[in-house]
């Protein structure tokens, strides 16, 4: 896939989406269907940038193709999100620019973006016949799965 | 995919769908509202933030209340918020208004609910119907019958109409296990197994207080964070109270549960271990080990609040977006550390008291 090819704007996918921080760490809560993400510092960096408007293009472009966080990583990061439904593309440019602080800590991140899902909530919410779910499971406690 | 037109037919249906659901929760409360004071069963309890006036169709389920909740106190300085619940069975009042049509799921009820001003909730699994109406401070919990309720429901009766009731901006409902010490405290945080029931039992008998082991009351302010009982009883299994030299077949241990575990109000088990309240000092990660000594080593705020939010947010449903906020702000405002517990239930009481004590001073 080329580069060109990726998205160059993102947006937080809804108001269902909320996230907090911890010390330069965030959690992801998406209300809609229970999952959660965890998500490690280099991701929380790019998650916070995401969200205060810098253009994923400007990401990506900034911090090159070296390193354990380069463009490619950055874009699959996202696309990542994407599936799990925290964000969207958007056709609307991100109006912030990167900061050089921002920047510094990506460059000098050892390790790519890493994010943890959560399941659990989504498996209680998702009990539901309007999602097309066939058989519910047991509420608040899930029952054991069959063999 | 669908056309334009069968996605507007599929949102007209589901609004359609969506009011029933809620004019059906209406006439529920209407009904509480009509009824209550001909309620054959009457209590008064009280949690931190409400005075609950409670009423029941089933003499059975008075009993689980009782046993579960504290007595109204004196002494209590908060702003009570006077609530009236009613926990109903169709068996016991076949008046009570039925539900006409399939079985809904959870989803469908509480974002009905939430987008006209109500929390509510659906138990499929046994047709169990939870509403609370905010602005009249008016809840109810329907389900078939005392008999259909679920085996849990005894640890913690109205569970989701009490969590709805108590909750406010800066104070709700989690799930976690707490010790204290000379006022002060910790929660002892994580997934189930973890050991945090074992550790406050330990706690307790080794002269620590709790405000609880499973679900406890917290409150928010300036920074600082207050937590207070909300339930009578703890849980443990027959091996982990033999391992803190406790006899199952005593008669203060009920049970066992529907988990195998004997439930037992800990103040009875140990006089005066029942804190009223405790400032909170830390998030304790506690991990069961075969080291000699417990030790503590600091966690990051990301996995406390990985430690607290999922069984809370689990079990305390239909608030999840000011839950994750208060979770979130616990989680910050508290200092948090991994607790790799030894297999000696009064070093691990010691070590928690020491812990409490330096964080005090």
């Amino acid at each position: 896939m080329s580069f060109h090819s990726y998205p160059t704007h993102h947006i937080v996918a809804s108001s269902d989406i909320v996230s907090e921080e911890f010390d330069g760490e965030f959690v992801v809560l998406d209300l809609s269907c229970g999952r959660y993400f965890s998500m490690d510092e280099t991701a929380s960096i790019i998650w916070r940038a995401i969200v205060s408007g810098i253009s994923t293009q400007s990401l990506a472009e900034a911090v090159g193709a070296s390193g354990p966080t380069n463009s490619a990583s950055i874009h699959e990061f996202l696309q990542k999100l994407v599936e799990y439904g925290c964000l969207l593309p958007s056709e609307t440019p991100g109006s912030a620019l990167i900061d050089d602080a921002t920047l510094q800590k990506l460059l000098t991140s050892d390790k790519p973006p890493t994010v943890e899902v959560f399941d659990d909530l989504a498996e209680l919410i998702m009990a539901d016949p309007i999602h097309d779910v066939e058989e519910a499971v047991g509420w608040p406690v899930r029952k054991p799965e069959a063999a | 995919m669908a056309s334009a037109q069968t996605r507007s037919s599929l949102s007209a249906t589901r609004e359609r769908y969506a009011s029933l659901i809620c004019a059906y929760c209406r006439m529920l409360l209407d009904f509480v509202e009509l009824k209550f004071e001909n309620l054959p069963l009457r209590r008064t309890f009280q949690v931190p933030g409400a005075s609950l006036r409670l009423g029941c169709s089933s003499p059975e389920y008075a009993r689980l209340c009782d046993r579960a909740y504290l007595a109204p106190s004196a002494s209590d300085d908060d702003t009570l918020r006077p609530v009236t619940l009613a926990i109903l069975d169709h068996a016991s009042l076949p008046e009570l208004p039925f539900w006409p049509g399939a079985s809904p799921g959870m989803g469908n009820v509480a974002l009905a609910l939430a987008e006209r001003g109500l929390r509510g909730a659906y138990d499929p699994d046994h047709r169990i119907w939870y509403v609370y109406d905010p602005d009249r401070a008016l809840g109810v919990q329907v389900l078939p019958s005392f008999d259909a309720r679920p085996a849990w429901e005894g640890s913690f009766p109205a569970r989701l109409l009490i969590h709805w009731s108590a909750r406010s901006d800066d104070r709700g409902t989690i799930h976690a296990g707490t010790l204290g010490y000379d006022g002060s405290g910790v929660f002892l945080a994580g997934a189930g197994g973890a050991g945090k029931s074992g550790t406050t039992l330990s706690g307790i008998l080794g002269g620590l207080k709790s405000a609880g082991d499973d679900y406890v009351a917290v409150r928010v302010a300036n920074g600082k964070i207050e937590t207070r009982p909300v339930l009578r009883m703890m849980k443990q299994d027959a091996v982990g109270l033999r391992r803190l030299g406790l006899n199952s077949e005593e008669s203060v241990f009920e049970g066992p549960n529907w988990q195998g575990k004997f439930e037992f109000d800990f103040d009875e088990v140990m006089p005066g271990s029942r804190a009223r309240r405790l400032a909170m000092k830390a998030i304790l990660i506690p991990q069961i080990s075969g080291a000699s000594r417990s030790s503590f080593r600091p966690a990051s705020g990301r996995e406390a609040m990985m430690a607290l939010a999922p069984s809370s947010l689990y079990q305390l449903y239909g608030t999840w977006k000011e839950d994750f906020s208060l979770l979130a702000s616990i989680a910050r405002a508290l200092p948090a550390y991994h607790l790799t517990l030894s297999e000696r239930p009064a070093e691990i009481a010691s070590a928690i008291r020491d812990f409490i004590c330096e964080r005090s001073s």
